[in-house]
């Protein structure tokens, strides 16, 4: 049987070498007719609907086996992307091969939107690319701009009219595969089927005499038409229900915002009457305060910081070098910027500026102390080649003994050795696709792990666990001689990614909200939903290289 | 550099992410883009897609082994881009 979450290897055909449009897999792979990039696409939902067909198939074996699980995604978003993406990706060929993966899969429908969402995010991360590095302008890809199913009436003429106007991604694609909030209403009513029929030619006059046939054609159009406007009603009826839906759980939304404000309100107007002992209350006062920094901070966001973001990740404006990091000798191009994109992959230079930033962020702090005068942590950052070079090579000192010299840390906090000038050690993960956040706490004596998908690398803090062992020995620093026996933690209760895109923005603003706040974080104060808006906070705060909304 | 083989040149290793190494001769003042030039024609990659780093700092074209205090047989990584959207390798 051929499992599913498995591997899924994808080849995508150049736009030259064109065969008969079948290819066939290797055994046990389905075959699936392909459309032929140049050639009339015949109808993309075919392939798609078969290819459904084995997802849905494969999935209730898989829901039984893994009955435990909890979906990621819910079926409308899982109908919905799957569908959409049917059509970008039918130029592609999937085809499965048993996984080598170490960490357990989700669903068989969780990995397969996964799969078609990363195929998606990589051809027009490609295209993207492309059209920056070349400086044409970037157009709609082509199974945008056909969203309906191959027009028989339309001219040649009126394609590349569509095609060759400049396309902005951030408004089309973001339209045209599935958001995170559920707008599964608006997709459905793009899918909807165009309700005009025209009469049915009748049958020869040869075979049916003129009256007869006649009142057979009259009769076969009278009930063809009673079907469609049953079919349009129940659509129409939908779209209502839909739409009806997407307005309460927008109220409740509200509601719950508005609840959540009065309680600060609340506790703030407690606070100003019986000004509490700071000893008892710490806690509170910093969970309290932390949320409130956060929602302060996306009314700051303002439309001119919106309308910097869209500048800044338009492919259409051009190369070129957007800002620079001095003492990490970073240049971020339009290119790196334009990850930040709706659904992009965040990369290792917007991470690496970013994490460049805390750190000034967190020297200043130490220089100048905060400005609301709160204990803030010292921290050190390190960028994300630490761990690729700490697990390459295969969790050797030696060679990462030359990172943390006096004479390195001279040029960042000026430290004598990293565990004696520090609180907090931070250092972005980066596993294959994924970006995780992993940080040596020395006021709190753990290591702890955060994985937006809540998963649990034990190895990740083994292998960190083993660089604390050895820097400490290796710089004498004996006041951690213990570091052994400290606990790693994977804490459970943060916030949680819910599609396929958003890891980078989450562990990004994790390591942010570790920087900002003594002991363990227990409220992070931003979700899923913020991570629209904390894509344009990065940005602009890469734009200014200055960590600036928050301290 | 006393104990540098002819003339003051350098032999500086050059570690990809895969293990495999590279060898280069340089001058101290020999700009390191022309050592990257050389790596990305020798592996057959695109320059841009590869980065540099000495202890951990990123190394740009306009450094010379002089200015980054590289000594005779230091290691030079080289590294390739990273991205990340979520959990699953596909």
């Amino acid at each position: 049987m051929a499992t599913w979450f498995d591997r899924v290897r994808v080849s995508l055909f150049g736009s030259t070498s064109r065969s008969n449009g079948t290819h066939v897999g290797g055994e046990g792979t389905r075959e699936s007719p392909l459309n032929v990039a140049d050639s009339p696409s015949p109808s993309p939902q075919e392939v798609g609907a078969d290819a459904v067909g084995e997802v849905r198939g494969a999935d209730d074996s898989y829901r039984q086996s893994l009955g435990k699980r909890r979906l990621l995604f819910d079926e409308a978003t899982t109908a919905a992307v799957v569908a959409t993406t049917d059509r970008a990706l039918s130029g592609t060929r999937l085809d499965f091969a048993p996984s080598t993966r170490r960490c357990p899969p989700r669903t068989a429908v969780d990995v397969d939107v996964y799969k078609r969402l990363k195929l998606v995010s990589d051809i027009e991360r490609n295209r993207r690319e492309r059209a920056i590095d070349s400086g044409r302008p970037l157009l709609a890809p082509r199974w945008a701009t056909s969203r309906t199913p191959a027009p028989t009436t339309s001219t040649p003429a009126a394609t590349t009219a569509v095609a060759t106007t400049p396309y902005s991604y951030y408004n089309d694609f973001a339209s045209y595969v599935m958001d995170d909030n559920n707008n599964s209403g608006r997709h459905r009513q793009q899918q909807q089927q165009p309700t005009t029929w025209t009469p049915l030619a009748g049958p020869s006059e040869a075979e049916l005499s003129a009256g007869e046939s006649e009142r057979k054609l009259n009769e076969t159009n009278a009930r063809i038409n009673a079907i469609l406007e049953r079919l349009q009603n129940v659509s129409l009826h939908r779209q209502e229900v839909d739409a009806k839906a997407t307005v309460r759980s927008r109220d409740e939304e509200i509601k719950l915002t508005q609840e959540r404000v009065a309680a600060l309100t609340r506790e703030r107007m407690a606070g100003t009457g019986v000004p509490p002992t700071p000893s008892l209350s710490e806690e509170k006062e910093e969970q309290t305060e932390l949320e409130d920094e956060i929602l302060r901070d996306f009314e700051h966001q303002d439309d001119v910081a919106r309308e910097r973001y869209l500048d800044a990740i338009n492919a259409n404006n051009g190369g070129g070098i957007m800002c620079s990091h001095e003492r990490d000798r970073l240049d971020l191009t339009r290119r790196d910027l334009s990850t930040l994109h709706k659904q992009g992959w965040l990369n290792d230079e917007v991470i690496n500026c970013y994490v460049a930033l805390l750190q000034d962020r967190d020297l200043a702090w130490r220089r100048d102390g905060d400005p609301g005068g709160r204990r803030r942590p010292r921290c050190h950052f390190f960028n994300t080649f630490f761990y690729n070079k700490l697990f390459q090579d295969s969790h050797k000192y030696t060679y990462l003994e030359r990172w943390t010299r006096a004479k390195k840390l001279a040029k960042v906090h000026g430290g004598k050795t990293l565990f004696d000038s520090c609180d907090k050690i931070i250092a972005p993960i980066h596993k294959g696709n994924h970006w995780c956040c992993a940080v040596i706490d020395l006021e709190a004596q753990a290591f702890v792990y955060y994985d937006s998908f809540k998963s649990e690398d034990h190895d990740c803090l083994e292998a960190m666990k083993q660089f604390a062992i050895d820097e400490a020995r290796t710089r004498e620093n004996t006041h951690i001689s213990d570091v052994e026996s400290w606990p790693v933690l994977f804490p459970q209760d943060i916030p949680e990614q819910r599609n396929g895109w958003d890891c980078g923005v989450f562990a990004a603003t994790y390591a942010e909200v570790e920087s900002r706040c003594m002991g363990r974080p227990k409220h992070f104060g931003f979700d899923q939903r913020d991570m629209p808006d904390l894509r344009v906070r990065m940005c602009v705060e890469l734009l200014d290289q200055k960590v600036g909304y928050v301290g | 550099m006393a104990d540098a083989p002819n003339d003051g040149q350098l032999q500086i290793k050059v570690k990809a992410q895969d293990g495999s190494e590279m060898f280069f001769k340089v001058k101290p003042s020999t700009k390191m883009g022309k050592v990257f030039a050389a790596y990305a024609s020798k592996k057959s990659v695109e320059q841009r897609s590869v980065k540099f780093l000495f202890d951990g700092n990123r190394i740009k074209e306009d450094d010379t082994p002089e200015s980054l205090g590289l000594e005779n047989d230091d290691e030079v990584d080289a590294m390739l881009e990273m991205v990340g959207g979520h959990f699953f390798d596909v």
